[in-house]
């Protein structure tokens, strides 16, 4: 590699500035770009809580009731997802 | 996973059956995932515990398979019901290589809970009824004999696997998956509350119970071993 050494920072300006530091900075760069890229999409997923949800430790949104559900489904167009259970949903060593 | 069930599903949860906590440690239980229309009739289920690329692979198959049926009965309730039982059954095919006949009408049921003679659960509720699956035709007839020899050896090693016996008296073995797939032929978009009985006692085996856990302690004399010196 010739010249300077690349200023990654920031990130996407460095990238496009000079062909040398764009590909330099591309290749090193492509592992950690698909890193965040997935960890932003899977890992650290979160879930806007709509009003009376509650996760449950769960990346799912679940209204307290199927009543709840059904109506929000109606107004949003989606459809209703019910879970049975055995037990205590609430105490994760019961479920 | 959890992005696609809230982008195309509003979630809730219900507590149907019981499980016992012998010694501290958790006995039985089960979970059912029930997919259904916004009036609460029911589209798929998926019985028992599965791994999150099933769960994914069952939930996009409801919703391609709503949208499918929406676009193609145009309307039409009836047509839709009967797209979606008929999606079931080719389901089951696809995936057990077994054939059953999709009920697609509904005869007036003569007992729908409302009667005398229904039982009833102590608040005065009727009981979930035990919905009957059409019956299986038998193995699919383009199938070779050593490929539905592999699938069945499969499906015997599928979560819940149980012997059933085709219309002609042959048996054959049904995970659960494909038990609910049977029952599904006949009964997509019955409410669910006419669903879960089947499910939860015939598919997977638990009774519907309203207790919250059973806790037993089958040798209550007995405190603790270690201070007892026994």
């Amino acid at each position: 590699m010739q010249g300077a050494a690349p200023n990654f920072f920031p990130l996407f300006s460095s990238y496009l500035q000079d062909s040398i530091v764009a590909d330099y900075g591309r290749e090193i760069m492509k592992p950690f770009i698909a890193i965040l890229a997935g960890a932003i999409l899977l890992g650290n997923y979160q879930p806007a809580q709509a009003e009376g949800c509650s996760g449950h430790g769960t990346t799912i949104n679940f209204y307290d009731t199927p009543k709840e559900a059904a109506k929000v489904a109606k107004k949003e167009e989606k459809l209703v997802f019910v879970l049975h259970v055995s037990g205590n949903f609430e105490d994760p060593r019961f479920t | 996973m959890g992005k696609f069930i809230n982008e195309h599903f509003a979630s809730s949860f219900q507590k149907v059956a019981t499980f016992r906590v012998v010694g501290g440690q958790k006995q039985g239980g089960n979970v059912a995932a029930y997919f259904c229309a916004p009036d609460g009739r029911v589209l798929h289920v998926v019985a028992g515990p599965v791994d999150s690329a099933t769960f994914l692979r069952e939930a996009r198959w409801v919703v391609d398979t709503a949208k499918k049926g929406i676009e193609l009965s145009k309307g039409d309730g009836a047509a839709f019901k009967t797209f979606f039982r008929k999606a079931h059954a080719e389901k089951l095919r696809a995936e057990t290589g077994l054939v059953v006949e999709a009920t697609t009408f509904d005869p007036p049921s003569p007992d729908e809970g409302d009667s005398a003679l229904s039982f009833r659960d102590p608040t005065g509720r009727p009981l979930a009824p035990k919905l009957p699956p059409p019956p299986i035709d038998g193995p699919d007839v383009r199938l070779e004999e050593k490929q539905f020899k592999a699938q069945q050896a499969a499906e015997a090693g599928a979560p819940g696997a149980r012997l059933m016996v085709d219309r002609r008296g042959n048996r054959l073995v049904l995970g659960n998956q494909g038990r609910v797939d049977t029952l599904l032929a006949g009964h997509v978009m019955a409410p669910i509350e006419k669903i879960y009985g089947t499910i939860f006692e015939n598919i997977l085996g638990e009774k519907i119970s309203k207790k919250p856990v059973e806790v037993v302690t089958p040798f209550p004399w007995v405190k603790n071993s270690k201070t007892n010196g026994n």
